[in-house]
């Protein structure tokens, strides 16, 4: 997958997740489809592009978001950065390990929004028990779903 | 390529950087440059999640579209069976309708006080016996009874069409005056041309006996006489077809009758019996 390739994802993502928050919320949440394309991205290209997608990225979904914004750019950027560094002993480029990472990294996530809260807003922003354990199963699915699309658009370009 | 240090501190590098600028921008909401930067991003973003939306209102029309389909469809299966049962209701006013005109013939039908009428259908009509006889779906337990007269709708009312000769208890042989063993007491327009109608195993009569010196005109309708002891007088059984030359022995005339009702126009018939407490003609 090339730049454009990873742009165009993350741009879906972004517009995959208003759409699914605003629409069709499963019991009141909705996968954070940016996170997932982040840890995909770090997984496969590294921390450097990741960090870079991960902080606009999270900018851009932060701006219509009741949340602080900037709090997704500088989870994510962390995300990417621990992506790239539990990848020193972990095989990220496969399925399982991918989805695992996925939902570690929404609990850290989920940690890194109360501490910024707390620090920045002076309140926690925090998801809820359920939100704690929702999010991260639907992150996992929807990392499949993406590790699925980019494994078949990898092995069709191959494949040329 | 990057050395693999270097590539690490890079890695640093833009962490860092990445780090600081977003506490910058978390710190400082409401600084100049960050709410500038909120907006070029909410400039960049808003066609974005507009189009976001107007694709997601679209496929909701789609199922919206595809549910009016399915509504369509059901609709169309429920028209459908109720225009089968419009058809079957049509079958079934065209058989009361039918019913109605034959009713209203029954009514013209001026029966004498010791008899009444009693509907039947035809159930068989043998190809070889076509001329002969039918059975009907009346007997014994419907009170029909042997050598009942039996007539049938025809285009100028009710017509003789024969007698029982054999009864059951749920059916009934008829034998039609078209049998060759059928005859009937008949005049011709007026009581005064009187004479015997035969059955020729055909579609065609025959009427023997008519007196010498009388001129029956083609077209000119038959009618039972009051001498037939199986019908009831002034019954139609049809219409002078030809008038044969006479007798050369005896000098009578004979004519060929056309039956008013012809076997293949009836498939109901109406057999008179004798009212409870009265005696019966035959």
């Amino acid at each position: 997958m090339g730049p454009l390739g990873w742009v165009a994802i993350f741009a879906s993502a972004l517009v995959g997740q208003w759409v699914w928050a605003s629409e069709f919320p499963f019991f009141g949440y909705s996968p954070q489809l940016v996170l997932v394309a982040t840890v995909a991205l770090a997984a496969r290209r590294g921390p450097l592009a990741a960090m870079a997608a991960g902080f606009w990225g999270g900018l851009l979904g932060n701006v219509g978001s009741r949340q602080l914004f900037g709090i997704d750019a500088l989870a994510f950027v962390w995300i990417a950065y621990g992506v790239w560094i539990l990848s020193k002993n972990v095989d990220t480029t496969r399925l399982l390990p991918q989805c695992a990472l996925t939902i570690f990294m929404s609990w850290a996530y989920a940690v890194l929004a109360i501490v910024a809260g707390l620090a920045f807003a002076g309140a926690p922003q925090w998801p809820g028990w359920a939100g704690c354990f929702v999010v991260p199963l639907y992150n996992a699915i929807a990392a499949a779903a993406l590790f699925e699309i980019l494994s078949r658009a990898e092995k069709r370009r191959g494949l040329r | 390529m990057l050395s693999q240090f270097r590539q690490t501190r890079l890695i640093h590098y833009t962490l860092a950087v990445l780090t600081a600028a977003s506490v910058v921008i978390l710190s400082l909401p409401l600084a100049a440059p960050v709410r500038a930067l909120r907006a070029a991003l909410h400039y960049a973003v808003d066609p974005m999640a507009y189009s976001g939306f107007v694709g997601v209102s679209e496929l909701r029309g789609v199922s919206r579209r595809l549910i009016n389909l399915v509504d369509a469809a059901k609709d169309n299966e429920i028209l459908r069976r109720r225009l089968a049962e419009m058809d079957l209701m049509g079958t079934r006013l065209q058989g009361l309708e039918k019913e109605n005109a034959r009713l209203r013939e029954e009514l013209k039908l001026k029966l004498p006080a010791a008899e009444r009428g009693l509907w039947a259908h035809v159930l068989e009509k043998e190809p070889f016996r076509w001329y002969q006889d039918v059975v009907i779906d009346a007997g014994e337990t419907r009170g029909v009874k042997l050598n009942a007269p039996v007539f049938a709708p025809s285009s100028q009312g009710l017509a003789v069409v024969g007698q029982v000769v054999e009864v059951r208890p749920e059916t009934s042989d008829v034998l039609l005056i078209t049998n060759s063993m059928s005859a009937v007491a008949a005049y011709v327009s007026s009581e005064a041309v009187s004479g015997l109608v035969l059955g020729q195993g055909g579609s065609i009569l025959k009427m023997l006996y008519l007196p010498p010196g009388s001129a029956p005109a083609v077209g000119q309708p038959v009618y039972t006489s009051a001498v037939s002891p199986t019908f009831p007088a002034h019954m139609l059984i049809g219409a002078v077809a030809s008038v044969g030359a006479p007798d050369r022995r005896y000098g009578f005339l004979s004519a060929d009758v056309v039956p008013a009702a012809a076997p293949q126009g009836f498939s109901e018939v109406l057999v008179l019996l004798p009212r409870a407490g009265y005696p019966g003609k035959s």
